[in-house]
């Protein structure tokens, strides 16, 4: 007997046809599915959830894809200055109105200009997430930028990279929403900062250095019961002292990753061991 | 040691006996089981959009998953990635077409998002880099445009170039 089964392709709905399109680019939604057969036409007019790619987009596809593609059902944008040489500002012109509904925006290298244009067309709305790689040398006052992202409401994720001690003068609201945290280098007392204007975070990742300005005194008798993630890349002057007070702060901790490049240079020389951040992460 | 198990009933009458953690995978059974109380292992959960053959392939998928993490419940950090599916369910996917969108369908249906994710991508990955034509002859899906609907696209293209 045989068990074949009669599912076809054009018998899933519409929301699975969109959960597949999902997995592919806006360009391959706009110029290969929606170009099979009415069925698949429709649903690519229907979808409400694109999400464009900037660094992957040709100049010759922009044009056509921003006249299909409602800048209302665009979720998810990515900029970058590289890949062409063309401004934001020559991108953005293509599409007829501003996006509304975005919720997330990851900028890539962008001049100072190009921040502005973002700015005045996009940073308005309420993104859910924002990531910004750049450094200073391209723009000017990124920590102002950022500061003004924080205050969006409904903003969830925030990824920044920038350069050193950058994160440090980002002035960061009294109260934001904040439950992922990535940046790559912060010293403790703007992640104490951090920790106590965002009670709802639950992951913080350090991914390059967390370090510590020997100035600075840490006081903290508060518990962060929100976060249930850390990962921490330990910069070279960070005393075990630093780690244990952090950590004895985080009482709903599930999840903590240690990372050390330099163990056995620097962490020898402080007196620190393989050991004691064995003993750390068994905690 | 195995673990407490309840019955799972498909379309055509066929039970499975599974364990309660591997069936909590699907959040629907999930909610059956919590909102029902159905925690006795004569209970018999119905599920009459999915056949055997198809319930069988799941209850494998999930056997198999069974310790993974649970997906990030959000659907803001999903992936575009279709290049991460572990070699354990590349193998599991290589059925025919109509098996595939059955599993989708039951994934979806039995909210079983780790499931649902690896089959869509699988699917994706099945239209990648592809015409329509070669779209149409992977899924023998019928050209159904109108010589004047066929017109009106071309046209698209045609109002971009001249811009």
């Amino acid at each position: 007997m045989s068990t074949e089964s009669r599912v076809h392709f054009q018998l899933l709905p519409v929301e699975l046809l969109h959960k597949i399109f999902d997995c592919l680019k806006a360009e391959t939604i706009v110029f290969s599915m929606r170009r099979v057969c009415k069925q698949l036409y429709s649903s690519a007019n229907a979808c409400n959830r694109y999400e464009l790619d900037f660094r992957y987009i040709s100049k010759s596809d922009l044009p056509l894809l921003a006249h299909i593609i409602d800048p209302n059902a665009i979720i998810s944008l990515i900029l970058s200055k590289t890949e062409t040489e063309r401004s934001i500002r020559s991108l953005l012109k293509h599409f007829r109105t501003d996006f509304t509904k975005l919720q997330s925006l990851t900028l890539f290298y962008l001049y100072d200009r190009d921040l502005k244009v973002i700015q005045k067309r996009i940073i308005k709305y309420p993104l859910k997430t924002f990531s910004i790689f750049n450094d200073l040398c391209y723009i000017r006052k990124t920590e102002a930028y950022i500061s003004n992202i924080l205050l969006h409401k409904d903003l969830r994720k925030i990824e920044v990279k920038l350069d050193f001690n950058s994160i440090d003068i980002i002035d960061w609201p009294i109260s934001c929403g904040l439950e992922h945290v990535i940046i790559d280098n912060c010293s403790s007392t703007t992640v104490y900062v951090i920790l106590n204007r965002s009670p709802n975070l639950g992951t913080l990742v350090i991914s390059d250095n967390y370090f510590e300005n020997s100035k600075e005194t840490i006081t903290n008798d508060k518990q962060f019961n929100s976060v249930i993630s850390l990962s921490l890349a330990i910069g070279e002057n960070i005393a075990m002292e630093n780690i244990r007070l952090l950590l004895s702060c985080l009482p709903c901790l599930a999840h903590l990753r240690l990372i050390s490049k330099t163990l056995g240079r620097s962490y020898h020389s402080k007196g620190y061991s393989i050991e004691e951040i064995s003993i750390l992460v068994l905690w | 040691m195995a673990g407490h198990k309840i019955k799972l009933q498909s379309s055509d009458g066929d039970t499975f006996d599974v364990e309660v953690e591997i069936a909590k995978q699907s959040a629907t059974i999930k909610t059956m089981l919590e909102d029902l109380g159905m925690d006795e292992e004569e209970d018999v959960i119905p599920l009459p959009n999915v056949n055997s053959a198809i319930l069988k392939k799941v209850i494998q998928w999930a056997t198999h998953h069974k310790d993974d993490p649970p997906p990030p419940e959000d659907d803001e950090n999903r992936e575009k990635n279709t290049n991460d599916i572990s070699s354990w369910d590349q193998d599991f996917l290589k059925v025919d077409q109509g098996t595939l969108f059955e599993l989708i369908l039951a994934a979806n249906y039995l909210d079983i998002k780790g499931l649902l994710d690896v089959t869509c991508k699988t699917v994706a990955n099945m239209i990648k880099g592809k015409t329509p034509e070669e779209i149409r002859r992977t899924f023998n899906i019928k050209n159904d445009f109108t010589p004047q609907e066929e017109e009106q696209i071309k046209k698209e293209n045609e109002w971009c170039e001249e811009k």
